[in-house]
């Protein structure tokens, strides 16, 4: 099975029962990092449901990208709101800056978006569809304009 | 992302992106099929003699391959995330 988007329930509901400090409105550089990974990590289907899900923990041990260009890590986020999307009643979002990797030559099918200060914790997924590879190339991540994540707070606005 | 069978979602709700029954959420096309529905092609020869060819696919993302002034082969990403 291909890999797919998707936040990490653990996180969900201990950050909703104040058991963590996940803050995304943090907008200090570096409270989130962005580590890119290839189609190989979890087997290819990650399990969205595992407890404490984390960078650095199985299955984000293994298959992180590796190559000119890329320290293994990733880069820092800064967050650019959390907030009600202008125009989306009753729509939350999540917008963080672009990533940008120069001169590389890895292969990424997704990214993990962590927080280094809650013991590297998961806190979402996110899938490209395949594998895109670069040569001594950047490797850019552009996101939507209502942001990385964003949520329906009601059915109907 | 392609419907998976075992994923535990009808194609319905697949289609619907996971939405009640009912509720619009894919945007029928009542035009002909454009050539937008294949990956898109750009080629150019930039000014300092380097050829780029840009190819965006179907999911949005952007790959260009570029061979500069002195032969060097090189290929960019661009993943455009929804």
């Amino acid at each position: 099975m291909a890999l797919q988007d998707g936040w990490f329930s653990d996180t969900y509901l201990k950050a909703l029962s104040n058991d963590i400090a996940l803050d995304l409105g943090d907008t200090t550089p570096g409270v989130f990092k962005g580590a890119l990974f290839e189609g190989g990590v979890a087997g290819g289907t990650i399990d969205f449901d595992q407890a404490n899900p984390a960078y650095g923990d199985a299955p984000f041990d293994d298959d992180e990208s590796a190559g000119p260009g890329y320290t293994a890590g990733g880069e820092d986020i800064t967050v650019m709101s959390w907030a009600v999307l202008v125009g989306s009643a009753n729509k939350v979002g999540w917008k963080v800056s672009d990533l940008e990797w120069t001169s590389t030559t890895i292969t990424a099918s997704g990214l993990l978006i962590y927080a280094p200060s809650l013991s590297d914790r998961a806190v979402l997924f996110r899938a490209f569809g395949q594998a895109y590879p670069t040569n001594d190339g950047d490797y850019s991540i552009a996101w939507a304009a209502d942001g990385v994540t964003r949520f329906k707070l009601r059915p109907t606005a | 992302m392609p419907w998976d069978e075992s994923s535990g979602q009808t194609f319905g709700e697949h289609m619907r992106g996971g939405a009640p029954l009912g509720e619009r959420t894919v945007d029928v096309i009542v035009d002909e099929p454009t050539w937008r529905t294949r990956d898109q092609v750009r080629e150019e020869r930039r000014e300092d003699g380097s050829r780029v060819q840009s190819r965006q696919d179907q999911l949005g993302h952007v790959v260009t391959r570029e061979t500069t002034p002195n032969g060097r082969e090189r290929q960019h990403v661009r993943i455009n995330l929804r």
